[in-house]
């Protein structure tokens, strides 16, 4: 199912959302009950603080390559850091056993494991999504 | 005279890397597709086991003590996920296993330690168990003090003088959503001695301690650790506690600790610092830390003033001078750089 999903983009919009290459949906494996997630939720999850689903299941994040407006929204937005500070961030994960979510090599990949893995979540660029995988609402914080 | 000094510990990482080299170049040979990601190791088993570490060389000149260039630190870290829940992690690392300086002639130290080595069980998102030998979950630079993850070559008196910086036993985590924000307890206790215990300024026999952190992504926090313990060295019981915070921005990055120790009828000493470090977009760190240490009847204000460069996310130089330390224990004054890899 495709719909639902909140247009997310890293400024304030002057025009089409979807314009912007910066915007991004969440998806998920389409037998995953959750709806909407809050920023919050999907930083933590991104970050590996959170890692088990409520309904149960290991969290399997990913990542779109570095560069790609979409994962930059994704940064600025969810995460909230630039690029060196994830560097720094994830060096310190690392000497804790923490991993970073894995990276595929493109948005096409990236949509064929979600569809493939019912813990999955990923962001894709806007319009991108598509039948195999089902978009989440993020919400604000507030 | 100058002296060279290589230790048996070297010569059997030397062969294992030429080994592992070997091995990568058989597998390249065969046209597989190594998983390395630079600063993030070598993942194999479809990602279930991951392997790499860092190294670190320093080179100091400090009045109090004799010129120094070493291999400071060569550790290798592994992570194995063997199933949804439970994960083992250990670190092993050679300690200044190439030495030259100044002095006399003398063998290497020949220190291969086992830093780390637990399990842990992830059983909901509510609780995590930790077994085995851990760092102890005290503070902020106890947890990352690796060289390639801090900006100063040189490391704070108060966050090593105090408490044993390793525990041996179990610890539970606690991570909580607090109005939107991140806290989590931690508990621990150390039944008896360590696997394998460094020789640091304090040596706990038995332990138990715990951390209260609260914050918001890597964005700040606030936290605050005690720790009650037997120590070996002085043979008796101590107390710990401490508080730290940190708070970063696009350009700043700020972290402060202080802790005290009460052990017995001794005198309380306790120390504290604060450092500030600024993010140039050409990846040039500059740094000032000021301490303060009050240590059985000597006390001391060291300040660091340093540069750190990242040529890229798993490198860093850095250079620092150092004042204020006559006396604490810790090398004098003087300069201070490294060269710090992540592999």
């Amino acid at each position: 199912m495709v719909g639902g999903a909140l247009l997310i983009v890293p400024s304030p919009a002057t025009g089409d959302a979807a314009a912007d290459p910066r915007a991004f949906v969440v998806i998920v494996h389409p037998s995953n009950p959750t709806a909407a997630i809050t920023r919050t939720e999907l930083e933590r999850i991104f970050r590996r603080s959170r890692r088990f689903w409520q309904h149960g299941g290991k969290i399997v994040p990913l990542n779109l390559p570095f560069g790609l407006p979409a994962r930059i929204g994704f940064s600025r937005t969810v995460l909230r850091s630039t690029d060196a500070e994830l560097v720094t961030f994830w060096n310190r994960q690392y000497f804790q056993g923490v991993l970073p979510p894995a990276v595929l090599h493109s948005v096409e990949a990236v949509l064929e494991f979600v569809a493939g893995t019912p813990t999955a979540i990923a962001y894709v660029p806007a319009g991108r999504e598509n039948r195999g995988v089902r978009t989440v609402r993020v919400e604000s914080d507030e | 005279m100058i002296v060279l000094r290589v230790s048996r510990g070297t010569v059997l990482l030397a062969a294992g890397l030429l080994m592992t080299a070997q091995l990568l170049a058989a597998t390249a040979a065969l046209g597989e597709t190594l998983d390395y990601e630079p600063g993030r190791g070598l993942r194999l088993a479809d990602g279930a086991l991951t392997v790499g570490g860092y190294l670190s060389v320093a080179a100091e000149a400090l009045d109090e003590s004799r010129n120094h260039l070493a291999v400071e630190d060569v550790s290798i870290l592994v992570t194995y996920q063997t199933s949804e829940h439970l994960s083992f992690f250990g670190e092993f690392e050679l300690e200044d296993s190439i030495e030259v300086d100044s002095g006399g002639f003398g063998t290497g130290d020949d220190v291969f330690e086992l830093e780390r080595l637990y399990a842990e069980y992830e059983s909901s998102p509510r609780l995590r168990l930790r077994a085995g030998q851990m760092l102890t979950t005290f503070g902020i630079w106890n947890l990352i003090h690796a060289e390639p993850l801090v900006w100063t070559t040189s490391r704070p008196i108060a966050t090593e003088r105090f408490f044993d910086t390793a525990t041996t036993g179990i610890q539970i985590d606690s991570p909580f959503d607090l109005g939107g924000f991140d806290l989590t307890a931690t508990a621990y206790l150390q039944p008896g001695d360590q696997f394998d215990n460094p020789q640091g300024a304090q040596q706990a026999h038995t332990a138990a301690g715990g951390r209260l952190r609260l914050g918001n992504g890597d964005r700040w926090h606030l936290g605050t650790s005690a720790v009650r313990f037997h120590d070996e060295v002085d043979k008796r019981w101590e107390n710990t506690a401490g508080i730290d915070f940190a708070h970063r921005t696009r350009r700043w990055e700020f972290a402060a600790e202080a802790a005290a120790n009460n052990g017995g009828s001794a005198p309380t000493t306790w120390g504290a610092y604060f450092q500030a470090v600024y993010h140039t977009d050409a990846e040039i760190h500059p740094v000032v830390r000021i301490e303060h240490v009050e240590l059985d009847g000597t006390r001391g204000t060291p300040l660091i003033v340093g540069v750190a460069y990242k040529p890229a996310s798993n490198i860093v130089f850095k250079l620092e001078g150092v004042i204020g330390t006559r006396g604490l224990g810790v090398g004098g004054n003087g300069p201070l750089a490294s060269v710090n890899v992540l592999f």
